[in-house]
């Protein structure tokens, strides 16, 4: 049953009244457990925020007008792309949402946006610092993602150098991922940057997923393995954007 | 667990365990091992449980747990009721709930928890996947000292 409802993208029964039965509680815990946080880290480092405050609305000015040059470029690639019969590009639209439950050992965490809001499964998950995975099932106000840290998920993703060589992306543990590439003589070393190669789709591209930090050449069977440390800590993000 | 007040209290517990496990859990890790609160419920019960008794905690707890986090039920129902049944069969056998016991129930029945989880679907990477097991259950061992002189405080006679 519980298989059966993952595939089409929706909860099973039993899913669905544990999760209603324990929302409430969790919300309410984890908001304490992050005001509490936020407001001691608030008391010790004054100083130091007022100055990144100083700094951040310095750079606030600067990226809105990136932001506004971002989107005529983009409608600018859309029309272009109109023209030569090519589908829009994803991603477009952003549904900002919550984590409200972890489930870090399961690869999971849990979104307070749902069917209602326009989620849909296998749409991209991100966060500031990169993606963060994708969405495996929907309920009418919440959703579970499954994070890019996931054996299950599997990402195509690329190596921002010149060339850039292609690959799948798997995870692993937490801190680490794997990513496959096919051309064994590649350049790829660690320190790397790992991307979304936007070939899937629904995954648009260069969204940042982690650095490389090992690789290991498989001679024999003419592989190309690299070790991804990811950007996104899951203990520590709270907001996210659902890709549409 | 044959009074009202226990059975009241085991689901007050068992509820509380999961909102902390899937709030509170992932912001608390030493070294990287999380700890599991639902479990450590289940093992502070068991002192006080039959064989029947904890495995059918275990039970509804796994389901609770599992369904949240929408984990594949039948690997948590799998390892949290066998580990129920198995440490209350333990407990049963006249060993004297006291600090070193606890410690010991809260380490080895992490560990117990963690291996049939394991077996009935073996997680990638099983080296860290272990060493991972070994620390969350010296935390879960910690952790159930507290819970356990709570339970003993109020819940006596039932803990031995």
């Amino acid at each position: 049953m519980q298989t059966v409802a993952r595939n089409s993208g929706s909860v099973d029964l039993v899913s669905r009244i544990a999760q209603a039965v324990i929302h409430p509680g969790s919300n309410l815990l984890t908001n304490l457990t992050i005001s509490t946080s936020n407001f001691f880290a608030g008391i010790s480092n004054s100083q130091s925020l007022f100055e990144e405050n100083r700094r951040l609305k310095q750079l606030e000015t600067a990226a809105q007008l990136y932001t506004e040059q971002l989107r005529f470029y983009k409608q600018e690639n859309d029309q272009l792309r109109k023209l030569i019969n090519l589908p829009p590009t994803n991603g477009k639209q952003r549904i900002p949402a919550q984590i409200i439950m972890y489930a870090p050992l399961e690869n999971r965490v849990t979104i307070n946006r749902g069917s209602n809001h326009g989620i849909k499964p296998n749409l991209p998950v991100v966060a500031a610092e990169g993606l963060v995975g994708t969405v495996q099932t929907v309920s009418a106000n919440s959703a579970q993602i499954v994070l890019i840290s996931s054996p299950q998920l599997r990402v195509g993703a690329v190596v921002n150098r010149q060339p850039k060589p292609f690959g799948i992306i798997r995870g692993e543990s937490t801190n680490k991922m794997i990513l496959q590439i096919s051309d064994i003589k590649s350049t790829v070393k660690p320190g790397d940057v790992v991307m979304t190669s936007g070939l899937g789709e629904l995954i648009p591209g260069g969204i940042p997923i982690g650095i490389v930090s090992l690789r290991e050449t498989d001679e024999e069977y003419g592989a190309l393995q690299c070790q991804v440390f990811p950007y996104v800590r899951i203990g520590d993000i709270r907001e996210v954007y659902v890709l549409r | 667990m044959n009074s009202r007040l226990n059975i009241i209290v085991a689901i007050i517990l068992g509820w509380s365990a999961i909102c902390l496990q899937v709030s509170v859990a992932p912001r608390i890790a030493l070294f990287g091992a999380l700890p599991d609160f639902p479990l450590i419920v289940l093992l502070a019960f068991c002192p006080a449980l039959s064989r029947v008794q904890a495995a059918v905690f275990g039970f509804f707890l796994a389901i609770g747990y599992g369904g949240t986090i929408g984990a594949n039920l039948w690997q948590c129902v799998v390892s949290y009721t066998i580990s129920g049944f198995v440490l209350a069969w333990i407990n049963d056998n006249r060993v004297t709930p006291n600090v070193p016991v606890m410690f010991a129930t809260g380490f080895f029945g992490t560990i117990l928890a963690r291996l049939l989880f394991m077996f009935v679907a073996a997680p990638p990477g099983i080296t860290s996947y272990l060493g991972a097991t070994i620390l969350s259950a010296l935390y879960n061992g910690v952790l159930i000292l507290p819970l356990y002189a709570l339970l003993k405080r109020f819940l006596d006679p039932a803990f031995r």
